[in-house]
């Protein structure tokens, strides 16, 4: 505290008192102001910052108690500590001053050892309240922009995995298209060419109606073919599109319907992936977990293909449903995640890939979304299980998730 | 002393100076509230020995005496004191007051672990 920055009213109708105080508070360095009646200190008050009132009871006109409701009443002046000037030792005024807010008095005539100490524990008071209440805001304000920054890095993250997915998708759908655009070329080559060998021209009685057939069924071909890309395209932007409600949907078919979407990026590995989740129903953001479900069977992939000599490679998705949850479990029998790092697979920018493969983001994305998204939770562990007779080992991936999800819990990252 | 564990203050009490001493060491004391006639060792030379001990320095000390002389006063914030209350006192005076400096303790405190 500088005593010098101290800014003190003095409220006395008695110029001898404003004269004493004045002495003794100006020494000690303190800047002072005095009023030498209650409407005037009321407005000073108001008008300039003060640190600290001296205020007399007895004076004309409004007396010492009014002024100190007034100033207590008003927000602006409210704060501003009071301490009381009394005839000595009145105990009646004493507490009547108290009473009104006064944190402290001091009798007159002025002892100057008395009015000085009041004075410092008073201002020391208040300027602690003040830095205390400083302190307290700007760490309010360092929270909140430490509070900013990991939102707006976990919204880099989300859009960032799902660059990565999408590109992903865009691979996946280049493989799906292939084939079917082949077949369609290989037509209309087949046509053309029966065309140029003069098939069609030189048709006799019976040639005609195989010509006939064979174009049709050709048609037919290119119609199927068009159709298989245009529901390819659909199951893509069904699964890029942004979700804000919930809805009811059937697991087992979201499941098989993931598994679909991946299956080109399995291409001919022997790695077999069973649904046995039976039909039942979740209500839950049906796209979200879909995508989740999509990054759990593609690292599982990942892992099955790393194996050399495996028995076998078998993804196992299951579910079951009980008192108001559902868990889902996706095993693989890829000989587990290391123990070293089970711990920290869910962490962002962790991965176990190379480079090029992985981001690091896809767990992590997964458990927000399992967790911020659709309340439930992630975990994973290493067990073995039987499949068909023959016991594998490897991680099990497990979701809760709540079977119905309500409205308004729902709240999906901007983008 | 029934004043202020009524306002739910935890109480020590000292009978003498020296005692005053022992307790204020050994015990985490918020805050002082000293007589100056004391047989032995007196307020203002208890009052100097807690502010000189860097242990109990910190610890505010409110006189409390029947004593209204400007000397005495001035003596009791000469050697460290925070306050002076005058025997018999107000009640409220001294609840209000005691208030005010345990609440500037725990401000200091605050305040001080605020800026670390």
């Amino acid at each position: 505290m500088q005593k010098d920055e101290a800014k003190i009213l003095l409220i006395d109708d008695n110029p001898k008192n404003l004269q004493v105080a004045m002495n003794i508070l100006s020494k000690e360095g303190y800047s002072l102001i005095y009023a030498k009646d209650g409407e005037k200190g009321i407005s000073l008050a108001q008008q300039d910052s003060f640190d600290l009132i001296l205020l007399d009871i007895l004076m004309p006109g409004m007396d010492g108690y009014v002024v100190c409701q007034k100033l207590k009443a008003d927000p602006a002046t409210r704060d501003i500590p009071i301490i009381f000037l009394t005839v000595k030792d009145e105990e009646a005024d004493i507490v009547k001053g108290f009473e009104c807010g006064a944190v402290d008095y001091v009798t007159k005539p002025f002892q100057v050892a008395v009015l000085l100490k009041r004075v410092e524990t008073h201002l020391t008071l208040f300027y602690q309240t003040r830095m205390l209440k400083r302190l307290n805001e700007a760490l309010h304000h360092e929270v909140d922009e430490q509070v900013e920054k990991i939102r707006l890095k976990d919204q880099i993250l989300f859009q960032q995995s799902k660059m990565a997915s999408m590109g992903e998708m865009i691979a996946n759908i280049a493989h799906q298209w292939r084939q079917p655009l082949g077949a369609i070329s290989a037509a209309v080559v087949g046509i053309k060419s029966r065309f140029m060998l003069g098939h069609f021209e030189h048709a006799t009685q019976e040639t005609f109606e195989e010509c006939q057939e064979y174009l049709l069924k050709k048609c037919d071909d290119i119609e199927e073919y068009t159709r298989t890309l245009s529901s390819t395209i659909d199951d893509f932007r069904y699964f890029f599109k942004p979700q804000k409600r919930v809805e009811t949907f059937v697991l087992g078919e979201l499941v098989d319907k993931s598994i679909k979407l991946l299956k080109e990026s399995f291409g001919d590995s022997d790695i077999e992936i069973i649904n046995k989740v039976k039909d039942i129903k979740i209500t839950g953001l049906r796209n979200e977990l879909s995508q989740v479900l999509i990054n759990l069977l593609h690292n599982a992939k990942d892992i099955l293909q790393e194996q050399r000599d495996a028995t076998g490679r078998v993804v196992l998705v299951e579910a079951k449903q009980r008192e108001g949850r559902v868990d889902i479990y996706i095993q693989d029998s890829g000989g587990g995640v290391d123990e070293e790092i089970i711990e920290k697979i869910f962490e962002p920018y962790f991965s176990t890939k190379h480079q090029s493969s992985g981001t690091g983001l896809g767990l992590y994305m997964a458990r927000e979304i399992i967790q911020k998204h659709m309340l439930g939770d992630i975990s994973v562990e290493n067990r073995s299980f039987i499949y068909d007779g023959v016991t594998y080992f490897g991680a099990r991936f497990h979701i809760v998730l709540p079977d119905v999800l309500k409205e308004k819990f729902v709240h999906i990252v901007k983008d | 002393m029934q004043i202020l564990k009524d306002e739910g203050y935890k109480m020590r009490y000292a009978t003498s100076g020296l005692k005053a001493l022992e307790l204020a060491q050994k015990d985490e004391i918020d805050l002082i509230l000293l007589d100056i006639m004391m047989p032995g060792m007196d307020g203002f030379q208890t009052c100097k020995k807690l502010k000189e001990d860097p242990k109990t320095a910190a610890i505010p000390i409110l006189f409390l005496s029947g004593k209204d002389s400007y000397e005495d006063i001035k003596k009791a914030y000469e050697c460290g004191g925070s306050d002076y209350i005058v025997k018999p006192f107000i009640d409220l005076e001294l609840k209000k007051k005691v208030a005010i400096h345990s609440e500037l303790v725990t401000l200091k405190r605050e305040v001080s672990n605020a800026k670390r």
